[in-house]
């Protein structure tokens, strides 16, 4: 007899191989949240401004002091890219969201991004609060679709010769991007260096062209 | 009870990260936003996540289940959100995960 593969059978596989179920509360969160804004008792818009609020509070300085030691220190940097869990922890942030931390690299041959298109993934102990355009739809869908025009509205603009890579983030391992040190930086010390990684340039979605050295001297 | 400092206790711990996740965030900023819009007190949600906090451990984590257990309690106590309601959208955002493939976007949609 054929062995037959009915929508069940598939599902189950599927749940099998690729499903990461959130852990509990924070499903129980989703749920709360999805019914309080169908009641009309939260604004979704006031949620996410109290949740920005918070961003700057535990803010993404831990990724940036990471950034700038990874640019002026090789050993580091080396370290980093092969286990970047340890090389976190050596700075002293180890925590639960950093263990399965990995760190990739830009160049000039290749731009990375980060999406999580299933669930919220994000290293938070090293990144603080994902923005709220991460946790889009859009977002998650576009990045994976067309991750260069999602540049381009962030205005960063690929080299047609060099590579986009998109990671997707999963319960289990979580990305953060070194972005390559802007041109004029050669005389800024490592915290100097810090204050100009911004969060989104560990997400892939700045390039810090942006970045001014006359006005930083 | 250090109840005016109920939403943000764990700013003490300078230098930690006052969230481990992203669902930590979004239940204190729910009951904060609740409480800025009247749907219950300031002190019945000192109450409720006084009373949750005893039996969790004094963890970041502990903390949080202790902030979504008196949200949830507080919600469901006051009618707005009974349990048995949050119980099946809970079990539908589950299916959602459990049916969508990898590389799309989960919505609700997709498990009804």
């Amino acid at each position: 007899m054929e062995p037959s593969y009915d929508s069940d059978k598939v599902a189950e596989i599927h749940r099998h191989l690729h499903s990461h179920l959130p852990p509990e509360p924070a499903l129980r969160v989703k749920a709360l949240e999805s019914l309080l804004v169908e009641k009309g008792l939260v604004d979704p818009v006031a949620l996410d401004t109290w949740i920005e609020a918070y961003t700057e509070e535990i803010g993404p300085k831990r990724g940036a002091m990471v950034v700038a030691r990874a640019w002026t220190d090789d050993g580091f940097r080396a370290r980093l890219l092969a286990d970047a869990g340890a090389a976190v922890a050596e700075m002293g942030f180890a925590g639960q969201a950093s263990g399965h931390l990995k760190a990739v690299e830009n160049t000039d041959t290749i731009h990375n991004l980060v999406v999580c298109t299933l669930c919220s993934c994000y290293p938070f102990a090293i990144l603080g609060m994902a923005p709220a355009w991460y946790k889009a739809n859009e977002y998650r869908a576009r990045s994976v679709r067309d991750p260069r025009e999602v540049l381009a509205e962030f205005g960063v603009t690929v080299a047609p010769d060099a590579a986009v890579q998109v990671w997707d983030s999963t319960a289990e391992l979580r990305y953060m991007v070194i972005p390559q040190r802007p041109a004029g930086t050669e005389g800024l010390d490592e915290a100097a260096l810090a204050a100009l990684v911004t969060r989104n340039s560990m997400i892939g979605t700045d390039d810090l062209k942006g970045f001014d050295p006359k006005g930083a001297a | 009870m250090q109840s005016g400092d109920a939403l943000r206790p764990l700013a003490r711990r300078d230098g930690d990260p006052i969230f481990e996740e992203a669902w930590q965030a979004q239940a204190l900023g729910m009951a904060d936003t609740l409480v800025k819009a009247g749907a219950f007190s300031a002190g019945d949600w000192a109450a409720a996540l006084g009373e949750a906090v005893r039996v969790e451990d004094d963890t970041t984590a502990g903390y949080y289940r202790a902030v979504l257990r008196a949200l949830e309690g507080l919600l469901d106590g006051g009618g707005a959100v009974p349990a048995p309601e949050l119980q099946a959208r809970r079990d539908a955002w589950a299916r959602a995960y459990e049916k969508t493939p990898h590389g799309e976007p989960v919505e609700l949609e997709k498990a009804e």
